[in-house]
């Protein structure tokens, strides 16, 4: 059971505010590929992840996201041979300066799109987004969450009936044995004796899986009926939040922010290029917005944090 | 008093199947009923009698489709009322299905609680105070923000019961409630199912194969044999029912000198920073021998059941299992084992591989009492009573030498109880050890050879049968 309170970003408003506080940012990590941008949507999503999720679960996350990022950094000069500061002559290969720095930004940008959206997806989850969108559009905000219910239904499914075909040993036929029956410190998972047998139950357990499914969702369909689904042309919506003065001041306050750093970013890109030679970064205010945007949601939570030390 | 449900003269059948000769049997030959608003009405009957289709007749958009005829009325409307007014249907008729997960919609407590009255468009205002009394009458409060997905099997059921009080019914049918809970939720079910009846006035049919946990609460007895329904007495509801199993005394019996399964000093949890589920856990089990596993919900007796299949790792201790020992599991889910078109498929699927053929299916199909009529239906078209001696019958064909099975009488009737209890005493005749987790008593105290108690992540006793029923104060 995950602990609300953790990372309830904006908790006390309505949930417009969290939402137009993230998805400038969101979309501008997926966009703007400038080395000064992607470093501050970087380090600001790390920030607010570190808060959100957690240093720990930052760590795991890096593990393999580090690797992949290097993967990219060094696979970029071997196919792209543009650029004419040529770091070392490596017979065909000779990386430049700006193949690597792009490989390097485009990690970068990766890696804080990854963190914006999981941070996104944990600050606005499926309630919030409902309170935004059900008082709209009621039936669509159902059919969406029923449809992001459905994935992890079928995971854990899936790893349920994994485990109930590996541990029906006595399927596997003759010569197939328990796997533990040396019994060290509890042993490999399950005994294999044939190659094909953890890929066979996988398909099984597929198969097995969407049929459970399918079935379930009969009894839904049923049960929903059976609550007047589309008893009456209109739905209506339980609001928990009102949307108050407050918050509108907040939202515009937000998007205006978001409106003044889009034209600033097109001037940022504008200016900057990989190929065929970098110009070089200067110093300039108008990073100083987004800055401003990236670093809202995380200061809005320390200040929270800082609140009730000492009460 | 005015009449809650009345149905007089009701017959009803499914359409014929494509290949049937003589057009199939009705299900429901000639049921005459009345409730009175106000009752609370236990309906009991064997698997298939037609329990779910009777309910389901009463509450038009879910009803099956075929020949019926006979008069029906909810609350003095006819039910063509209902039909044609899917909104007046949801405000007087409730409907509690018996899977808790798979009747909920929303993945959050307060949207399941809101989603029968934001159908029929009620109002703001009228949804706040609505939601806010049933959560209030049903002490919801301390999970009302919850995920669906967090809650126990119990407050599911609660949920689903709760999203429907909130519309307000005057008449509530419920098919099997209690049936994938164990026996303490399952009481506090009933308790709250009691509460809306007695406070609200609302009318309550229940059909259930567990017609113990209702004898307190039941105004009405009503069972449902070949078609009819008849007035049962009231205590009929409250009587304990043996399973009439060969007496343990003249089986054979486990053969203690040869050990099959060990687990020594096991320590268990499901991540780092989580709470011990077992710490330092020993349990042994011989050739033959029938072990029960019980002990409160949430105690660790599945965790238990997949250390031992070496599915779940433990992070200290040992597994042991006598060399070339073959094992299958049967979980609480018995879809977790069934996909295939049809019953002879299923038990089929691995004829090859572990050397048995069709004679053997219709032999264990028999020992279970199901027959071989089921062979060419959809294991889906099964009751879930059904399903589950299904998916044990394809694991009793693997011939497995030990077999874990995880609450394999849940929501089964007696009688299908007491083939799987007989199924079981043959397997261990032959020589199979079994490890069962349960919550039910009955089948423990004549099936099981010894009995071990789960308790704060240890066996707290390990008794054999006869020996923990005396000496225990809490189970007689």
């Amino acid at each position: 059971m995950h602990v609300h309170g953790t990372y309830e970003l904006f908790s006390d408003r309505h949930p417009l505010v969290p939402l137009v506080c993230l998805v400038p940012t969101l979309l501008m990590a997926m966009l703007v590929l400038q080395p000064v941008y992607v470093g501050i949507s970087l380090g600001g999503g790390l920030l607010l992840a570190s808060l959100v999720l957690g240093p720990s679960a930052i760590l795991a996350r890096l593990r393999w996201q580090l690797p992949f990022l290097a993967l990219i950094v060094l696979l970029n000069p071997i196919f792209v041979r543009t650029g004419s500061t040529v770091l070392l002559e490596l017979g065909p290969l000779s990386p430049t300066l700006e193949s690597l720095s792009y490989g390097l930004c485009m990690g970068g940008m990766l890696l804080s799109t990854l963190l914006w959206f999981e941070c996104c997806a944990r600050i606005v989850d499926g309630d919030r987004l409902r309170e935004v969108w059900g008082g709209r559009l009621p039936s669509l905000a159902l059919v969406v969450s029923m449809v992001f219910q459905l994935l992890p239904r079928l995971l854990r499914r899936a790893e349920l009936t994994e485990g109930v075909l590996a541990s029906c040993t006595a399927a596997e036929g003759e010569g197939a044995s328990a796997g533990d029956a040396t019994g060290h410190g509890g042993g490999e998972r399950f005994g294999t004796t044939r190659w094909n047998l953890p890929v066979r139950r996988r398909i099984r357990s597929l198969g097995i899986v969407l049929s459970w499914a399918l079935e379930d969702s009969l009894e839904r369909a049923d049960s929903m009926r059976a609550r007047g689904w589309a008893a009456s042309p209109r739905r209506s919506h339980y609001r928990r939040i009102i949307l108050r003065p407050s918050d509108v001041a907040a939202i515009t306050a937000l998007v205006l922010l978001g409106l003044l750093n889009a034209p600033l970013a097109s001037v940022a890109l504008a200016q900057w290029r990989f190929y065929p030679q970098m110009p070089t970064l200067v110093a300039w205010w108008g990073y100083l917005p987004f800055a401003l945007q990236v670093l809202v949601p995380s200061l809005a939570l320390l200040a929270e944090r800082l609140s009730w030390r000492g009460r | 008093m005015p009449t809650a449900l009345r149905m007089s003269h009701v017959r009803f059948a499914y359409p014929d199947p494509p290949d049937a000769r003589d057009g199939s049997a009705p299900v429901l030959e000639d049921v005459s009923l009345e409730l009175e608003e106000g009752d609370f009405a236990v309906l009991v009957g064997a698997t298939g009698s037609g329990k779910t289709t009777l309910l389901r007749l009463a509450k038009p958009q879910i009803s099956p489709t075929g020949r019926l005829a006979g008069e029906l009325e909810v609350a003095g409307r006819p039910v063509g009322l209902l039909a044609e007014d899917p909104a007046l249907s949801a405000a007087l008729v409730g409907y509690v299905f018996q899977d808790p997960q798979a009747q909920l919609v929303c993945d959050g407590v307060m949207q399941e609680l809101s989603f029968g009255l934001e159908n029929l468009a009620v109002p703001q205002e009228e949804l706040r105070r609505r939601i806010a009394e049933t959560s209030y009458f049903l002490g919801m409060g301390p999970w009302l923000h919850a995920r669906c997905a967090e809650l126990s099997g119990g407050q599911l059921q609660v949920l689903a019961l709760a999203s429907v009080l909130a519309m307000r019914p005057r008449l509530l049918l419920l098919d099997e409630p209690t049936a994938m809970l164990d026996p303490v939720s399952g009481g506090e079910f009933v308790s709250l199912l009691r509460k809306a009846n007695r406070e609200l006035g609302i009318t309550v049919l229940v059909a259930t194969h567990a017609p113990r946990t209702f004898a307190d609460s039941a105004t009405r007895a009503l069972s449902l044999e070949g078609g009819r329904v008849r007035e049962l007495p009231l205590e009929e509801l409250g009587k304990r029912r043996e399973l009439g199993l060969l007496d343990r005394s003249r089986r054979r019996g486990p053969n203690p000198a040869e050990s099959r399964l060990s687990l020594r000093d096991l320590w268990f949890r499901h991540a780092r920073d989580a709470d011990w589920v077992l710490r330092g856990l020993d349990l042994s089990l011989a050739r033959g021998e029938c072990r029960a596993l019980v002990g409160a919900n949430g105690c660790g007796k599945s965790t238990l059941l997949s250390l031992a299949a070496g599915t779940l790792r433990p992070q200290r201790g040992r597994v042991r299992k006598a060399r070339g020992v073959t094992q299958a599991l049967l979980s609480q889910s018995p879809k977790a084992l069934l996909s295939l078109p049809s019953v002879r498929e299923e038990l089929m699927e691995w004829s090859s591989r572990c050397g048995y053929a069709g004679g053997d299916v219709e032999l264990v199909l028999s020992e279970l009492g199901l027959g071989t009529s089921l062979l060419e239906r959809h294991p889906y078209d099964l009751s879930g009573g059904q399903q589950q001696l299904v998916a044990l019958a394809k694991l009793l064909l693997t011939r497995p030498d030990l077999l874990l099975l995880d609450e394999p009488s849940k929501g089964l009737d007696l009688a299908a109880r007491r083939s799987l209890g007989g199924a079981i005493a043959v397997a261990c005749e032959r020589g199979t050890t079994v490890l069962l987790a349960t919550h039910d008593l009955g089948l423990v105290r004549e099936l099981a050879d010894t009995v071990s108690l789960l308790f704060d992540g240890q066996v707290a006793v390990t008794e054999p049968s006869r020996e923990f029923f005396e000496n225990s104060r809490l189970w007689r």
